[in-house]
């Protein structure tokens, strides 16, 4: 099977110092991978050059499928209501106003947000403006979604809801997923495969499927 | 009251508004050609990004007095060259507009660009839907200090090198030594400029809220 991503030994400076340091991922259709890894450990950066948001300094990443990303900090932009902020990606790749509208008006009904399309990000909780981030994403028909610590900064219901929506997304619409978190319980439930990554420099240091990864062994990691 | 009641038969209300509409007119028209100036420079900046650049020319411009700028301009382009005032008053606006950019693109650039660059979106495109509408507050802000210097500037080069407008008519009412006069075209050009920066600033208020 046609793989849809593979990054190969991705390595990243910032500043002269070494972030990345040979990265490897492959993803196939209707996969989802956990990316584990403690604070600051390279993990968002790896993300955005998977999504060819910033440039690896080496390796290589070949995308045979469309991907989208929802941020970490949602990046909801305050002057526009939050129809206008599902809309911003398609209206950015050159669609027209009435056409990107009526797309993330679909994206918030889907989601079950629409009732909030004309209010200001600065209006809404954290768990909706989460909610609006995966919508605007999947207004890019995306076959890979990246979500970057999408349980940050909401609360539990919020969170129970996202992963329920999440893992919808890879059930129902098949899209494939990659999730980090710097918190194993937060993939229970979402995603088969854990990667889990050393602190920065960043490498993979095993892989384990979600079922088979207790406690004990995360202590030790 | 009095000082009115003394001026307006020797003057005219005619002549009274016309000169006022002169100096405004000319003041906003220049304010206007400098904001546009300052939004072009802005997406040059932006597409080329060299943001620091913008930056460094702001320091320098600006730790020097504005009133050196004005002498500067007035010699180089109003009084020795062919170049109208309006020129001058635009370019004297764009030196205080020019931190508006550098402040607007490091604001926008680490906030909202990666949106950009997730879908690879053309810097035009870029630049409309989320540079420029991210920069207004930062504008506003810019807007008060703008217009107040296109005014002052206007009025400066009227006194100057004008034959026309309140600058011009204070020029001339102190030249024949007619205080009342005088004085009578300063209140009235410092009242205009506190009438635009109130409706400026309630406009700037309404907007950011």
């Amino acid at each position: 099977m046609e793989k849809l991503l593979v990054a190969r030994d991705i390595v990243k400076f910032y500043g002269g110092v070494k972030v990345l340091d040979g990265v490897s991922l492959a993803i196939e259709d209707r996969d989802s991978i956990g990316l584990f890894g403690p604070n600051a450990c390279g993990k968002t950066t790896f993300l955005k050059i998977l999504a060819g948001i910033i440039e690896p300094d080496r390796g290589e990443v070949v995308r045979n499928g469309s991907i989208a990303m929802v941020f970490q900090d949602d990046k909801m932009v305050p002057w526009m209501d939050l129809v206008g902020n599902v809309a911003i990606l398609l209206r950015l790749k050159g669609v027209s106003k009435s056409k990107a509208t009526k797309i993330a008006l679909e994206k918030l009904r889907m989601l079950d947000i629409e009732r909030f399309s004309n209010m200001k990000p600065s209006q809404l909780s954290g768990g909706t403006l989460r909610k609006a981030a995966i919508a605007r994403a999947l207004t890019l028909e995306p076959k890979i979604l990246l979500l970057d610590e999408p349980f940050t900064g909401i609360d539990e219901a919020s969170r129970r809801s996202i992963k329920s929506l999440v893992r919808s997304l890879v059930t129902d619409q098949g899209i494939s997923i990659i999730v980090t978190s710097h918190y194993i319980d937060d993939f229970r439930g979402l995603v088969d495969k854990v990667l889990f990554m050393s602190r920065a420099p960043a490498r993979v240091i095993r892989v384990e499927h979600i079922s088979n990864i207790v406690e004990d062994q995360i202590k030790n990691t | 009251m009095i000082v009115l009641a003394q001026i307006l038969p020797q003057v005219g209300l005619g002549s009274i508004v016309s000169n006022m509409i002169y100096t405004i007119q000319f003041s906003i028209a220049g304010f206007v050609l400098a904001l546009i100036t300052a939004i072009f420079l802005m997406f040059l900046i932006y597409v080329s990004g060299r943001k620091e650049i913008i930056a460094t020319i702001a320091t320098i411009l600006n730790t020097v007095p504005a009133l050196f700028w004005v002498y500067t301009l007035l010699i180089l382009f109003g009084i020795f060259s062919p170049i109208p005032p309006l020129l001058v008053v635009m370019i004297s606006v764009l030196a205080i507009m020019l931190p508006f950019i550098s402040e607007s693109l490091t604001l926008v650039e680490d906030r909202y660009l990666e949106l950009s660059k997730l879908v690879n979106a053309p810097q035009f495109r870029s630049f409309i839907l989320l540079v420029l509408p991210a920069s207004i507050p930062i504008l506003l802000k810019y807007v008060r200090a703008g217009i107040g210097t296109a005014v002052r500037f206007q009025l400066v080069f009227e006194a100057l090198a004008g034959s026309y407008g309140m600058g011009a008519q204070m020029a001339l009412a102190y030249s024949v030594a007619n205080i009342e006069l005088f004085v009578f075209w300063v209140l009235l050009a410092v009242s205009i400029v506190f009438i635009i920066d109130l409706i400026l600033m309630k406009t700037t208020k309404a907007r950011l809220i």
